[in-house]
């Protein structure tokens, strides 16, 4: 349940993270631009993780304790993604690999850097 | 840096009296407001001192960073006093000087 | 937002925090290592490593009670948890006044039934309470004092977020090798990521100061319930005993039955009128999943001595809304609930929150270095930075130290443990007024950085059990001791290397170090 929140949490913040333009371009190389639309998408697919990311807690928890649990994941699942973007913007990459609503999204209406398709 | 009053390096007097007046000023307007939030709420003894209990410092908080902002030292001081005196006034009638 | 604005609460936050900074960070630093204080407990103990918890603890307890205290009014047994490995048992004879006791009455080994006689020390304890009453204080002196500072970081806390331009676009940033840029980056970052435990934890701290902070408020807090105890059943005739061969309650299958109700471990064991058949067994369970309830949020069962139900209370509700929001803040800060996995959460949220109130300090220091140097007050934060921050940790770490190395059975060791702490500090604290720079750093983050490194060893040394045995019996919490001090010495080793061991292409080199701590006058250089 632990690994599950955790996972579901870190994912959610990678939606946010890809919205930063720094590090969109990590992914989809240098003059990577998003929309607005594509920003707003980005932000809810990002909550609605951090949302589903509650559920473990609770049901491992119960309601009180669960949510609590689910604030001290969601502290550490930001955290974790500092020194990952500082240092191993690579990983970043990879992790995005997974996050297939999101590479969707982007690509369904027009991907940031359109001579760079991501794959 | 800014060249507004409060950040200059000169402790003038002005100055000083205006932090106090914030501190203490803030302390006992908030202490006045917490006052009417439970006299409008009518709350119990002990739930309302638990309220006043969690309440207080968000108040005083905010009361604080309201007071610390703006150039003019004498404005906010004489700011704070009258509402001290417009809050603390017709409590003291209201509740029969219970501070 | 206004450029005015934002410049008042830039001046706002950096005063509100830097003039009490190291008093916020001491608070901060022994409130997070007082998350396990029971932990830091039991390695403080070493009597007690040898104990080694299995299923048969419960009825260990018993037989020793049995032995001790068979004309009792009441037994209580609590039972070796995660944070505990002994058992703690109590027990209430008649004609005997009601006794406050702070924990059981007798310390038992788990595995043996031996009484465990160990040594007088504060333990954990002590920084805990240090924690919000400070030390050699009036209490309420210390509380006051803690408490201005506790307002003083809510208020830096809240500026702070104004201080920060672009706040979502440098959400994840860390620029590293900037110097100032990545001490500001580090202290937005350790305060942001974990910025609903820093609100949560200073508005509830400042909440349970609210009787010695609001003078409006008269009616005393919900301090008592502390020293709780069985108010039921005033027996004053003994009642009529069973010889022990024929008192054999199902404890085991009444244990099972509860355990089964709540899918969680039994915490206690309470039984009046032991050794008759007028017996009542009642359990409570180790998980709490209520908060609003404050302290009585775990359910309660209890047996008759056929193992029939006789009560069953459900974890307690609060009276109105605003005393379950009381209470849920209390629980959250003084996190008694928690359980293994909340306590590291909370222990890591922690560790940042002390990291953002020492690189604020920090990063203060090296962004005035150039315009300021030599002036009273810059060089006063300097010595106070070094000696309330690398000072304070190298004390906590000669506490330790103190604890071990200490006799154990001297008269007085609990005070003299604490007296080692306050030395050290001090002692730091006057070495970081002649050295408040580069030397004073690299001297007592490497004196730090040993006090704990070796931590590891001095528990290999000076426990009656080794570290291979401890490992055989699962002994984690000793064990975690060793490696989180490991791991924090560690890191202060790395300060030092990134202070005075790195040359310009980041390699290892002495030669720097020598050049660090070489003064003008004569001295031994550390090869």
């Amino acid at each position: 349940m632990l690994l599950i929140a955790l996972a579901l949490s870190l994912i959610g913040f990678l939606y946010f993270a890809v919205t930063v333009k720094k590090h969109l371009q990590i992914i989809y190389g240098k003059k990577a631009r998003i929309t607005p639309a594509q920003k707003w998408i980005l932000h809810g697919l990002g909550y609605l993780h951090q949302a589903l990311a509650l559920y473990p807690c609770i049901l491992a928890w119960e309601y009180q304790v669960g949510i609590t649990v689910w604030v001290g994941i969601v502290h550490l699942t930001g955290f974790v993604l500092v020194p990952l973007l500082t240092y191993r913007p690579q990983w970043f990459n990879l992790l995005w690999q997974i996050c297939m609503p999101g590479r969707l999204c982007l690509a369904l209406t027009g991907a940031p850097n359109p001579a760079l398709k991501a794959n | 840096m800014s060249s507004l009053a409060l950040f200059s390096n000169t402790g003038s007097p002005m100055k000083v009296l205006r932090i106090v007046a914030a501190i203490v000023g803030g302390y006992t307007l908030t202490a006045v407001i917490c006052h009417w939030m439970l006299f409008l709420l009518s709350l119990e003894d002990r739930d309302g001192q638990l309220l006043v209990n969690i309440f207080f410092y968000i108040i005083y908080l905010v009361v604080l960073m309201v007071l610390f902002c703006g150039a003019n030292h004498r404005k906010v001081i004489v700011g704070t006093l009258v509402a001290n005196a417009v809050l603390w006034a017709p409590w003291m009638l209201v509740a029969g000087g219970n501070p | 937002m206004k450029q005015g604005i934002r410049n008042s609460m830039i001046w706002l936050h950096t005063w509100s925090s830097l003039i009490l900074g190291w008093l916020l960070f001491a608070v901060f630093l022994t409130g997070t290592i007082a998350y396990f204080h029971v932990e830091v407990s039991h390695w403080m103990k070493p009597e007690r490593h040898a104990s080694a918890p299995s299923d048969d603890s419960l009825q260990v307890g018993l037989d020793y009670l049995l032995a001790t205290a068979p004309n009792a009014k009441n037994w209580e047994v609590e039972v070796p948890d995660a944070r505990n490995r002994t058992l703690g048992l109590s027990w209430e004879n008649y004609n005997e006044e009601r006794q406050r006791r702070r924990g059981p009455r007798q310390i038992v080994d788990a595995t043996t039934g031996e009484a465990i006689d160990e040594r007088e020390t504060r333990g954990g304890g002590f920084l805990y309470r240090f924690h919000f009453e400070l030390h050699h204080l009036p209490r309420r002196t210390a509380f006051t004092i803690v408490g201005i500072a506790s307002m003083m970081m809510f208020v830096g806390l809240i500026t702070g977020i104004f201080t920060r331009r672009k706040l979502f676009a440098h959400f994840f940033t860390f620029r590293p090798k900037r110097n100032l840029m990545s001490w500001i980056d580090a202290h937005v970052v350790t305060g942001l990521m974990a910025l609903p435990f820093h609100i949560m934890i200073t508005l509830s701290g400042l909440m349970l100061f609210a009787n010695t902070l609001l003078i409006l408020n008269t009616d005393d807090g919900d301090r008592r319930g502390r020293f709780g105890g069985n108010e039921r059943g005033e027996q004053v005739q003994p009642h009529s005993t069973l010889p022990p061969s024929s008192w054999t309650p199902d404890i085991a299958a009444m244990r099972a039955e509860a355990e089964r109700r709540w899918q969680s471990p039994i915490a206690e064991l309470q039984i009046e009128k032991p050794l008759s058949s007028e017996a009542t067994f009642r359990f409570s369970p180790q998980d709490q999943r209520v908060l609003t309830a404050g302290r009585g949020g775990r359910p309660e069962i209890a047996f008759d001595y056929h193992g029939n139900v006789i009560e069953e209370a459900p974890a307690g509700l609060a009276a109105s809304g605003i005393q379950a929001g009381y209470s849920s803040l209390r629980q959250l800060h003084e996190a008694h609930f928690a359980d293994t996995v909340t306590r590291w959460l909370f222990f890591f949220a922690g560790v940042l929150g002390t990291f953002m109130c020492a690189s604020g300090s920090i990063l203060w220091v090296v962004k005035r270095r150039r315009k300021q140097h030599g002036q009273a007050g810059f060089e006063l934060v300097n010595a106070l930075n070094v000696g309330g921050l690398a000072g304070l940790m190298c004390a906590v770490g000669a506490y330790f130290w103190a604890n071990r190395l200490l006799p154990a059975n001297m008269s007085g060791r609990l005070d003299w443990e604490i007296h080692v702490f306050f030395a050290v500090w001090a002692l730091c604290m006057v070495h970081a007024v002649f050295f408040r720079h580069h030397k004073g750093w690299v001297t007592q983050l490497s004196l730090g950085g040993f006090l704990f490194a070796a931590i590891p060893v001095l528990d290999a040394l000076t426990s009656p059990v080794s570290l291979w045995q401890a490992l055989m019996i699962g002994d984690w919490l000793r064990l975690g001791f060793d490696g989180i001090c490991l791991l924090f010495g560690g890191s202060l080793f790395v300060a030092v290397y990134y202070l005075a061991l790195k040359d310009k292409v980041g390699s290892f080199s002495l030669a720097n170090l020598k050049k660090a701590l070489a003064p003008r006058k004569e001295e031994e250089a550390c090869y």
